[in-house]
């Protein structure tokens, strides 16, 4: 399918601009990966160097202003060169984007002194809240949103003793929010989601250490529940489906929550054509499955019969699927 | 830029609408669930199984007699012969046999070495699979199986050289991180003609980083390591620009950095400031061979 094809698809209204707007997309060459990694490298060590020695001469003094000097800094590099797509343009606004982020953890420093430290949280929070509409570098974002999702549900779950149960929902609603986002497309707040993500990781590594050996468990009958209604629903719609929800129905009743979620992140993946997210979720899936190996409590025997049974099972729906 | 893209700078300039972009989307990546179904039930499935088998022999492995010991690596390296044989080593299958019956030689010789305790050094058991793994290679000519051969030949060579200490862990890491490394340049070009160097180039890299590493751990007095590599990863960089190989200049570039590094710590104040001046001279080296020895440049 080519741009003209594509093209026919647009309001016949907006097929001018939309054209222009190809046009002045198809203009710029885009870097290879290499290139951008070694690049950023590069950019690294700079903005290291002079980040540290920056810290080196002040020390822990003056953090607000060396906070403004850097931000101002890195926004001035972003948007000086925002237009330029060469090699040199890519370094240049790598190099405003970690300027900014230094800058950022100087004022959350500084935050997190004004506040008191048991207010991480907060700080992280505020950051994440005024860089998202002001930076838009996806990674700028995703590391605020993701540590102010984090540090949240560190502060919610140690502050509360929420049980496993408590941090499978919480999991169940990031991952709820995070999907929103996808099935939306909301590509400006993809980073947010992505962060969100990270969080119900996050939730489950914390159940993990926290509740062990009987974590996970809290919200099987929730997600069992749930499948269920979509099979209700599914059977009396498109039969062919029915399969696939009883199998994960059962999947929500016997593995643990992260395992399931990330079943559900890789066919949502699948499904939306976003293979970063199909691959984080399979990422997840396989921690998820290696803590729900060593939290059962059955002999080495049984646990081998345990992943012997499955696979054949896998094996065997495989060859009937393919007849 | 890819059509996906595309269309989403089309759907976030409100040009399209969102069923208009799904469908599009649906057009173009059709979903092919069977495809993607099959091959995802047939990994998992093949690890389960796989998984299952080892841990079910890992905890019987004291119950089992000596013959049974000893035959089922033996079964297995029979069972992979055979495979390979049957589908032929250029074939995709084949080639997995191969690598089967590799792994299993390393197996049968550590249960051979168990089951009569012939009081043999752990090293001792590289060298021979490290042997036995070269005709496979030759046949199979698989780069990624001479890459296994090698290892083995590193592991070999290195605990011959060493008795155990705690760095071990820290080789191993080192040298999974330069082989991981080296696949994903692998992957990013696609240059099947240069492969072989590289490839061989890589574990010889890691050496030097390991003997300048222990250099500086066990014999502060001793700049033998780390002149020699310092002279190998310099060679290395002039062959690459001859070569025109710009993968193997980056890696060499960042090699000699890091080798200027650890000569830093050891001599100079300011480590950082030096160590972060090196690689940036080594980012600069690549950005500047860049346009030089690029891939496209030599076809124009």
């Amino acid at each position: 399918m080519n741009n003209e094809q594509i093209l026919q698809q647009v309001e016949p209204a907006l097929r001018q601009q939309a054209k222009a707007f190809l046009l002045e997309q198809q203009k710029t060459s885009p870097l290879s990966f290499l290139l951008k990694a070694l690049l950023f490298v590069g950019a690294l060590c700079g903005a290291g160097l002079l980040v540290s020695g920056f810290f080196s001469l002040f020390s822990a003094r003056h953090f607000w202003v060396q906070g403004v000097l850097f931000t101002g800094a890195g926004w001035f590099f972003l948007y000086k060169w925002q237009a330029d797509q060469t090699a040199l343009g890519l370094f240049l606004r790598q190099l405003g984007g970690l300027f900014v982020l230094g800058g950022q953890i100087l004022f959350m420093s500084e935050l997190d002194t004004w506040l008191g430290y048991q207010y991480w949280w907060l700080a992280a929070l505020i950051i994440a809240a005024v860089s998202y509409p002001l930076f838009r570098s996806s990674f700028n974002r995703f590391f605020w949103c993701a540590l102010a999702v984090s540090l949240c549900c560190d502060k919610l779950i140690d502050d509360l003793s929420l049980g496993a149960t408590a941090c499978g929902l919480i999991g169940l609603v990031l991952f709820a929010a995070g999907a929103w986002i996808f099935i939306k497309r909301r590509f400006t707040f993809y980073p947010l989601a992505y962060a969100l993500l990270w969080g119900c990781a996050w939730v489950g590594g914390v159940d993990a250490f926290s509740h062990a050996p009987a974590c996970f468990n809290g919200v099987n009958w929730l997600l069992a529940v749930l499948a269920g209604v979509y099979l209700y629903k599914a059977l009396a719609g498109h039969k062919k489906r029915g399969l696939g929800v009883a199998v994960g129905a059962v999947c929500a009743l016997v593995l643990n929550w992260p395992s399931v979620l990330a079943l559900a992140g890789m066919y949502l993946g699948r499904r939306l054509r976003e293979n970063v997210l199909e691959w984080l979720a399979l990422a997840g899936l396989v921690c998820g499955l290696v803590v729900f190996y060593f939290s059962l409590n059955i002999s080495l025997t049984y646990k081998s019969l345990f992943l012997i049974g499955p696979g054949v099972l896998m094996l065997w729906a495989r060859s009937a699927y393919a007849k | 830029m890819n059509t996906k893209h595309v269309l989403n700078g089309l759907l976030q300039n409100k040009f399209l609408t969102l069923p208009a972009y799904e469908r599009l989307l649906g057009e173009l990546y059709p979903l092919n669930a069977g495809k993607w179904l099959s091959a995802r039930l047939l990994w998992a499935g093949a690890g389960f199984v796989l998984a299952g088998v080892i841990c079910f022999f890992a905890a019987n492995w004291q119950h089992l007699g000596q013959m049974l010991k000893l035959g089922l690596p033996l079964a297995g390296l029979l069972a992979c012969g055979l495979g390979a044989w049957h589908k032929g080593v250029q074939n995709a299958a084949g080639q997995a046999f191969g690598f089967g019956a590799g792994v299993f030689i390393g197996v049968f010789l550590a249960v051979f070495g168990q089951v009569y305790q012939t009081g043999a050094f752990v090293y001792q058991l590289f060298g021979p699979w490290c042997l036995l793994l070269v005709p496979l290679a030759v046949l199979l000519r698989n780069k990624w199986f001479w890459l296994m051969t090698v290892y083995v030949g590193a592991v070999y060579w290195i605990s011959k050289s060493f008795s155990w200490n705690p760095t071990w862990p820290l080789w191993y890491g080192i040298n999974g991180l330069f082989i991981a490394a080296w696949a994903l340049a692998e992957v990013l070009v696609r240059q099947n003609g240069r492969v072989f160097c590289r490839f061989l180039w890589v574990p010889f890299s890691v050496f030097n980083l390991y003997f300048a590493l222990m250099e500086r751990v066990y014999f502060a007095k001793e700049w033998t390591f780390l002149i020699f590599a310092l002279v190998f990863a310099a060679a290395a960089l002039v062959y690459a620009w001859y070569s025109k190989d710009l993968v193997l200049w980056a890696w060499n570039a960042f090699m000699l950095a890091g080798l200027g590094s650890m000569w830093a710590a050891e001599v100079l104040p300011f480590y950082f400031f030096i160590s972060a001046g090196f690689f940036a001279v080594a980012g600069g080296a690549v950005a500047w061979a860049w346009p030089r020895l690029r891939e496209d440049k030599h076809h124009e």
